[in-house]
């Protein structure tokens, strides 16, 4: 297999790379490459790459459309092309605090600063750690494609969770890619936490991660902290390598949004999510028991820490 | 002794070739036209090569030779000859060679192997120590009892391939009237030494049957010996040539790739060819270290007194042993520790199994029955209700006591009562940090020793070259692998000669048709060894400068001084620097020759264990210490963070603070990755590694260093090494792993008996916790 890199500088010209004939080469899209590199020297690089004589590799980051961390009328827009590390750091991006930490978790620093949040994404790995933060703001996927008559490029935008299909599938379809995410804006009240196990401190994969968001009614004077009592309500739980992919916990938060948080309520919560898990049994970063025991800890973790609790 | 020299810490020598990227390691070594190799691997953990067709791959455009077991020469090996370049009829474990392609370029050889069809017969495979000890498992090596082997080998047959015992006094008895039997089975796995550089060779073989390779060796003349035997050429027409080594860890020593390279070389005369493992290949294609099961009683009266040591213990060395033999002599000789005990049974088993084999990782056998031994201290000590420093301090050796293997130790052998003093004394001289919430915090201490593990006549040598500047040139047998050699060896030399430290330059390469002999660069001997051989050269050299000075003024040399870079004879004199390429008189004629110092140094009087009770004098010198740990755990996530590290090393005196602390400390940290995270993992339907990469094989990262690593010496000289060093490179791993564990206990109270222990395990171990066992 023979590879060529391109690095188209605008739509027009990736859509033209892209318009696969079946005997012709295969195309994959690189951004920061920081997986699919690995996955080619592995020689685990889909079908495409594989059963074709020649890979096109095109690189997308030149291309304005990919680009930019912004405001719009729908919410906050980030680029699929945009670094890890820009997502950690960039202003915007502080409010939706679980995103903001889970990049800046993600493999290292010089990882942070080639890897992208649509490579992050569109790898479908079960333990991505951009994904827990963007599921509970309901990101949507602003997914993009060639026009059929040729004109205007033509954009679909799903909910982010379903555009995940399982480990390592996304809802791509041929001759798409994703081109942002869009956050809608969170309320002012709202806070999250990104919370992740690892086997080491220093760069490791999730054996187990989560998104904990939740809002924060008025305070009121001499109101107890949690565990005595817990005054937050809008739950929403993200949990990665718990599920084929990395999704919501859609159980635990019904139940700890349909009355007042209490230990009975929060144990109700872990054990909903606990009796839908389905990790990997033969998982090297965690052990399907460490993961079952996390899941009340990491919800915990979050209503406590959130909670305003001092322990 | 007034000493300038030794005892400061001169910035390396190598600092800035290093840190620049200019030094140049093997895999930067470039010829014209040269080739390289691809690797085809057994995926078998254990199978019968039925047949093989690598028709296709030898056709293959760009492919210049594709090579099998078949038409290469084996087995070799130096302990026991058991060794295949290349598998011939079986493999005996996944990632084993079984064929080599060469081509112009490394993808196209990659290409070739693809079409190289093998027909196994998978055979059932054995990968537990016991398992393979035990005669119903699979026989891995059926012409075992046919091996040509060492003397000390003592074969058992079936998986057994080592047997080494330790007897002193009547341990049964003594156990059996002890007060208190604390016992314990406990295993360090596999672990991969990690170096930055991974394994390469480029060898060229010459019509004239002259072979050269450049390889990442720390044993450049054991390679040279191997290879002349395995390709019968002469041993002087093979030239192994060492650069500089990207760290060693005991990975590449004996010898790795180099057989295969060698042997595949001769079928492209003239050319060089060229093989670097992968990442992935490290972990399937190189050796192991540790993979060792221990299990031990140990007898103490009331008081703490020990009474009695019975060990048990096997390594699983993999698909072959060859040199790992010495490894259980490791395990065997250091068995009982730094304790005084007249009771000792200790029976080590080297066994077969269908692993990548296990060989040399810094240490040597010693931290994986301190792991047991240190372990079983801490319940001793709490069951007898006395202070984990105290139990050790009453049994600790002190001059006059006999270790387990009747070495009568000498007031110069290190003092490990000191050392476990001051550890205790600074482990306990801190607060404790306040537990943050849902953390407990503990402390942990473990003594060890070690010694070199090597033949009783293990050769260091030294030249060292007189420059006309008045500088010499240092070159040994000794390979500098990161661990700072050249500076150190450099500093006893100054010291010698009387020369600042500036005047010294070195040679990085080793080359074995110059350098001098030198065993290996392993066992931390090369300060001991080869600074002795130094300190001979530098004899030697002032011995020639006053005898050219002597013929050069015309005086007796007794009448010739040689301090201050000067040759003085009354009131004449002339630096040395002229002497280095030799003097004219006056007339023109030559009135001295060029001087080079040579000196080469052998352990005196150590003598191979008894083969029945693994008594004698078989360790020239002991390195003895104590480490320390302290860590906080979080009793619900289950993560472990050790916040202080802590060694005490009586390792003689210390040639150069920074570099010898540094090294301590280097080892320690490897130690917390074993103890923590480091671990082979192996598919039990397979019996292939898992984890082949970084991405889960993890060794800990910057952020899991504890925030405060002390590193402290105690000095007592040793007789028998230059200025009264001794070995340290090793020590600082034997002792850690243990202090962690027994801080991980004293926090939690949770007695792990396996490394490594991660949160998953903690949180399992710990009933108190939700979804644990």
């Amino acid at each position: 297999m023979r590879i060529v890199y391109e690095k188209p500088a605008t739509l027009e010209e990736l859509f033209s790379l892209m318009k696969l004939l079946p005997e012709g080469p295969g195309v994959k899209l690189l951004a920061g490459g920081t997986d699919l590199l690995p996955q080619l020297r592995a020689g685990r690089s889909g079908p495409e790459a594989k059963e074709r004589p020649i890979l096109i590799i095109a690189d997308i980051k030149r291309i304005q459309e990919f680009n930019g961390i912004h405001e719009t009328d729908k919410g906050l827009f980030i680029g699929a092309a945009e670094t890890m590390r820009a997502v950690a750091e960039h202003p915007l991006v502080r409010r939706y605090q679980a995103l903001a930490e889970g990049a800046g978790r993600m493999g290292c620093l010089e990882i942070q600063n080639r890897a992208t949040i649509g490579g992050n994404i569109c790898n479908g790995s079960p333990s991505a750690d951009s994904l827990p933060g963007l599921l509970v703001y309901d990101a949507k996927a602003v997914i993009i494609s060639e026009a059929p008559d040729g004109t205007a490029p033509r954009e679909r935008t799903m909910p982010l969770e379903r555009f995940l299909l399982g480990p390592g599938k996304v809802d791509l379809r041929p001759g798409e890619a994703l081109r942002a995410v869009v956050l809608p804006r969170p309320p002012e009240n709202s806070q999250s936490r990104y919370y992740r196990r690892t086997r080491v401190k220093g760069m490791d994969l999730s054996g187990i991660n989560a998104a904990i968001y939740c809002e924060s009614p008025e305070p009121k004077a001499g109101a107890a902290a949690w565990p005595a009592a817990c005054g937050l309500t809008g739950f929403r739980i993200a949990f990665g390598a718990v599920w084929p992919t990395v999704a919501r916990a859609r159980m635990a938060e019904d139940i700890l949004n349909s009355e007042p948080v209490t230990r009975q309520s929060f144990e109700r919560a872990a054990e909903a999510v606990l009796a839908d898990m389905k990790p990997r049994e033969s998982s090297m970063r965690a052990t399907p028991d460490y993961k079952r025991a996390m899941i009340p800890v990491l919800i915990e973790m979050g209503i406590s820490e959130m909670g305003g609790a001092s322990d | 002794m007034n000493l300038k020299i030794i005892g400061t810490s001169p910035d390396r020598l190598d600092a800035a070739a290093k840190t620049t990227g200019e030094a140049l390691y093997t895999a930067d070594m470039k010829f014209p036209n040269m080739l390289h190799m691809k690797v085809l691997r057994s995926p078998h953990a254990h199978a019968r090569i039925l047949g093989m067709d690598v028709t296709r791959a030898q056709k293959a455009p760009g492919v210049v030779r594709v090579v099998t077991g078949r038409d290469v020469p084996g087995p070799f090996g130096e302990a026991v000859r058991d060794q295949y370049p290349i598998a011939r009829d079986k493999v005996r474990y996944a990632g084993e060679p079984v064929a080599v392609a060469v081509a112009a370029d490394e993808n196209t050889a990659a290409a070739a192997l693809d079409l190289i069809r093998v027909d196994y017969e998978p055979l059932p495979f054995v990968l537990d120590p016991w398992e393979a000890l035990n005669q119903t498992s699979p026989v891995i090596h059926e012409g075992l009892m046919e091996y040509k082997t060492a003397p000390f080998v003592m074969r058992e047959g079936h998986n057994t391939y080592q047997h080494m015992k330790v007897r002193k006094g009547d341990a049964q008895t003594a156990l059996a009237a002890a007060d208190l039997v604390v016992e314990g089975e406990f295993r360090w796995p596999p672990n991969a030494h990690t170096q930055m550089e991974t394994l390469c060779a480029v060898a060229c073989y010459q019509r004239d049957k002259s072979l050269t390779i450049y390889a990442t060796t720390q044993a450049p003349f054991i390679v040279q010996s191997t290879i002349a035997e395995l390709l019968e050429i002469p041993p002087g027409r093979v030239r192994v040539v060492s650069p500089i080594l990207g760290g060693g860890f005991g990975g590449k020593s004996d010898v790795t790739i180099e057989a295969l390279v060698a042997c595949v070389a001769r079928f492209v005369p003239g050319r060089h060819a060229c093989l670097t493992l992968t990442r992935e290949e490290m972990f399937n294609g190189a050796t192991h270290g540790r993979s060792a099961a221990c299990r031990y009683q140990i007898g103490f009266r009331k008081d703490g007194r020990l009474t009695a040591i019975v060990g048990e213990s096997v390594m699983a060395s993999g698909g072959n042993a060859d040199y790992a033999v010495n490894i259980i002599t490791g395990m065997a000789l250091a068995g009982a520790g730094p304790y005084r005990v007249d009771n000792v049974r200790l029976d080590v088993y080297g066994v077969y199994t269908n692993a990548p084999p296990i060989g040399a990782f810094r240490g040597y056998g010693h931290p994986e029955v301190h792991l047991a031994l240190e372990s079983l201290m801490d319940t001793a000590a709490e069951k007898l209700g006395i202070a984990p420093y105290t139990i050790r301090d009453y049994n600790l050796l002190r001059a006059g006591d006999a270790n387990a293997i009747g070495q009568v130790m000498s007031p110069h052998s290190g003092n490990v009562a000191e050392c476990a003093k001051l550890l205790s004394e600074k482990l306990s001289g801190q607060q404790l940090p306040q537990a943050v919430p849902h953390c407990r915090v503990g402390r942990g201490m473990a003594a060890y020793m070690k010694m070199p593990c090597m033949p009783s006549n293990a050769q260091s040598g030294a030249f060292i070259k007189l420059n006309p500047d008045g500088g010499v040139t240092i070159s040994t047998g000794a390979v500098d692998m990161g661990q700072g050699l050249h500076t150190t060896l450099g500093q006893i030399v100054a010291e010698r000669l009387g020369l600042p430290f500036s005047k010294i330059s070195f040679n990085a390469t080793v080359d074995t048709l110059i350098s001098p002999y030198d065993w290996q660069t392993v066992a931390s001997r090369s300060t001991w060894g080869a600074g002795n051989a130094m300190l001979l050269a530098a004899d030697d050299l002032l011995r020639k400068l006053r005898e050219q000075g002597a013929a050069y003024f015309g005086v007796s040399p007794d009448d010739v001084e040689t301090a201050g870079g000067e040759i003085r004879a009354g009131e004449r004199s002339l630096p040395w620097g002229k002497f280095a390429a030799g003097l004219r008189g006056p007339d023109g004629a030559a009135l001295t020759r060029p001087v080079t110092g040579e000196g080469y140094f052998v352990p005196q009087g150590v003598v191979n264990p008894d083969p029945e009770t693994g008594q004698g004098n078989a360790a020239p010198d002991w390195t003895m210490g104590c480490a320390g740990a302290e860590v906080s755990v979080d009793m619900r996530t289950g993560e472990i963070t050790v916040l202080r590290l802590i060694n005490v090393i009586d390792a003689g005196t210390i040639i150069n603070p920074k570099n010898a602390a540094e090294q301590v400390s280097g080892a320690m940290l490897m130690s917390l990755g074993a103890a923590l995270s480091e671990t082979v993992i192996f598919d039990k339907k397979t019996g292939c590694v898992r984890n082949n990469s970084l991405v889960d094989y993890k060794i800990p990262g910057i952020e899991d260093v504890p925030g405060q690593v002390d590193v402290y010496f105690v000095e007592t000289p040793e007789e028998s090494g230059p200025y009264g060093a001794k070995g340290l490179g090793e020590h600082g791993i034997v002792g850690t792993a243990p202090a962690i564990l027994n801080a991980i206990y004293n926090a939690t109270g949770i007695r792990f008996h396996s490394l490594p222990v991660s949160a998953d395990r903690l949180i399992a171990g710990n009933p108190a916790i939700k979804g644990g066992e």
